[in-house]
């Protein structure tokens, strides 16, 4: 629904100064783009952010709270990305954008499927970002992320390892610490085993869908946000997700 | 701060609390609540922010806010006459008491579907006194600087969480230990404005650390249109109202929103 709020302040009040100290809700996509998501999958990917974006940029409760980054595992190794640009390894720039400035990358899918190492990153820019929001002086809600995969963790060669049970342990604690709310989603072809390194990740927020419904998925990210603003309570996040899970729009309801 | 007529309070007094954009679009009631109540010799103005989480905190904002005004009232007019400072720190703790012991007794075994902030200002001659649980907050306007008005935050309760969106409420079972009172004793004290956490950043300006301090351009502006004599008239109170249903304010925060002030009427 289209907000039908009066767009300017009365004249009696025009010459309020704002800061723009909005409270921030940093979210971070973590995404597979390794070969197994070439072809028809990243399409659909680059077209759902795409809209997201869009509906992102209408929404005047989340535009100039939510700060979106994304995070890449696929071609060469792991990346951060501002937006549509690409950051160099370790460059001194906070991936983060807010959501009204957000516009989503071009995203190619080759290589390989450095699952951990990305949620590393992940991590690391969420911590790095609220120091950076608390040293400034603005508040902020629990950070959002979500990994996104239709495989299993691999090496920079290429072969499956058991790296990943490091981040286990870590993960745990993070969660218990209630640093972020990680979202571990499986989708295409993805295994049971697969699915196995999902749940241990996320043991609460993980899902195994058909194909590739990635504009449900930040639809999504989207209610929880918003649930988080309002100070919901983690059943609400559990029905939003399980919803989610089971294909309906609970954020229609 | 006496006016020409004893009988009459000095104070006027007008304020709202409105349904956010994220309510609104979800076709969900206010869950914040303001009321005051006025005598010749005392003034209590009480804010409430309802838990966006409970199912009847929008019940729980206007119980809390109803009970504030006749028990703060109540405990005030009884000893107008106190001294600032420790007694009056006193009498807010046990009008609070009094608050909560009537609240959890009507809401029973669910108060926790009820809950919600609250924030009492009492004005009385010779003192202000001021309580809050969870993240409602005060500015008192007071004394001039170079010719500016000056503005002063009052003191709020610890931050419960890291989150900005986590707090305490009436209800929480230990809420008596995150209750925060103040005792101002300044005849200066012209102005008054409580609000919810809706208006935090809007209200309030943030330091590098997090200090935070009144936004001059907000309070003077709130202030200013309720310093024109008389009684409020329909379009002040319609100025209101869009200011803080503005998708300037919006942006800010997107919860509802909640302005209670007060200015001392002008002495003749």
């Amino acid at each position: 629904m289209h907000s039908d709020y009066p767009p300017t302040l009365p004249a009696e009040y025009a010459d309020i100064e704002f800061e723009n100290n909005a409270q921030r809700l940093p979210l971070v996509l973590c995404l597979d783009i390794s070969s197994s998501m070439a072809g028809q999958p990243i399409q659909t990917l680059n077209n759902a952010l795409a809209e997201w974006t869009r509906e992102l940029h209408d929404d005047v409760s989340l535009s100039y709270s939510v700060e979106v980054a994304v995070v890449t595992f696929g071609g060469n190794g792991v990346a951060a990305w501002r937006g549509p640009q690409l950051l160099a390894p370790r460059a001194p720039v906070s991936p983060f954008v807010p959501a009204h400035m957000f516009r989503p990358p071009q995203l190619a899918a080759a290589g390989v499927t450095l699952m951990t190492e990305a949620l590393e990153l992940s991590m690391h820019i969420v911590a790095a970002r609220k120091a950076e929001l608390r040293a400034s002086g603005l508040q902020y809600y629990r950070p959002q992320i979500c990994l996104v995969t239709d495989g299993l963790p691999t090496d920079a060669t290429g072969h499956l390892t058991d790296s990943w049970h490091r981040l286990v342990p870590v993960l745990a604690d993070e969660q218990r610490a209630r640093r972020f709310r990680l979202y571990a989603i499986g989708v295409g072809g993805i295994t049971d085993r697969g699915e196995q390194v999902l749940q241990s990740f996320a043991p609460k927020f993980n899902a195994r869908l058909q194909g590739f419904p990635f504009r449900e998925l930040l639809q999504m990210m989207s209610a929880s946000a918003n649930a988080e603003q309002k100070g919901a309570g983690d059943e609400v996040f559990e029905k939003i997700f399980s919803q989610f899970k089971t294909q309906r729009p609970a954020w229609e309801s | 701060m006496t006016g020409a007529d004893e009988r009459e309070t000095p104070w006027r007094i007008h304020g709202m609390s409105v349904e956010g954009y994220r309510h609104r679009r979800q076709g969900l009631p206010c869950q914040d609540a303001c009321a005051y109540t006025e005598s010749a010799s005392v003034a209590v103005l009480a804010v409430a922010d309802g838990a966006g989480s409970r199912p009847r905190s929008e019940e729980g904002s206007r119980l809390a806010v109803e009970l504030a005004t006749e028990h703060f009232a109540r405990r005030a007019a009884t000893a107008a006459d106190r001294r600032p400072g420790q007694a009056v720190h006193e009498l807010l703790e046990d009008a609070f008491h009094d608050v909560c012991k009537v609240f959890l007794d009507r809401t029973g075994a669910d108060a926790a579907d009820f809950a919600t902030t609250l924030t009492v200002v009492v004005l009385a001659r010779g003192w202000l006194g001021h309580l809050s649980v969870g993240d409602g907050f005060v500015v008192l306007r007071a004394g001039t600087e170079d010719g500016e008005r000056q503005f002063h935050l009052l003191p709020q309760p610890a931050a419960a969480s890291e989150y900005s969106n986590e707090t305490v409420f009436l209800t929480s079972p230990d809420a008596a230990r995150w209750v925060h009172t103040d005792c101002v004793s300044d005849d200066g004290v012209d102005g008054v404005l409580l609000s919810t956490d809706g208006l935090a950043q809007a209200a309030l300006n943030r330091s590098g650390g997090g200090a935070l301090s009144p936004n001059t351009s907000f309070a003077e502006a709130v202030f200013r249109s309720l310093d024109v004599p008389g009684p409020v008239t329909a379009s002040a109170h319609e100025g209101l109202g869009t200011l803080l249903r503005s998708d300037r304010l919006t942006a800010l925060n997107a919860d509802d929103k909640t302005l209670l002030r007060a200015v001392l009427k002008a002495r003749p």
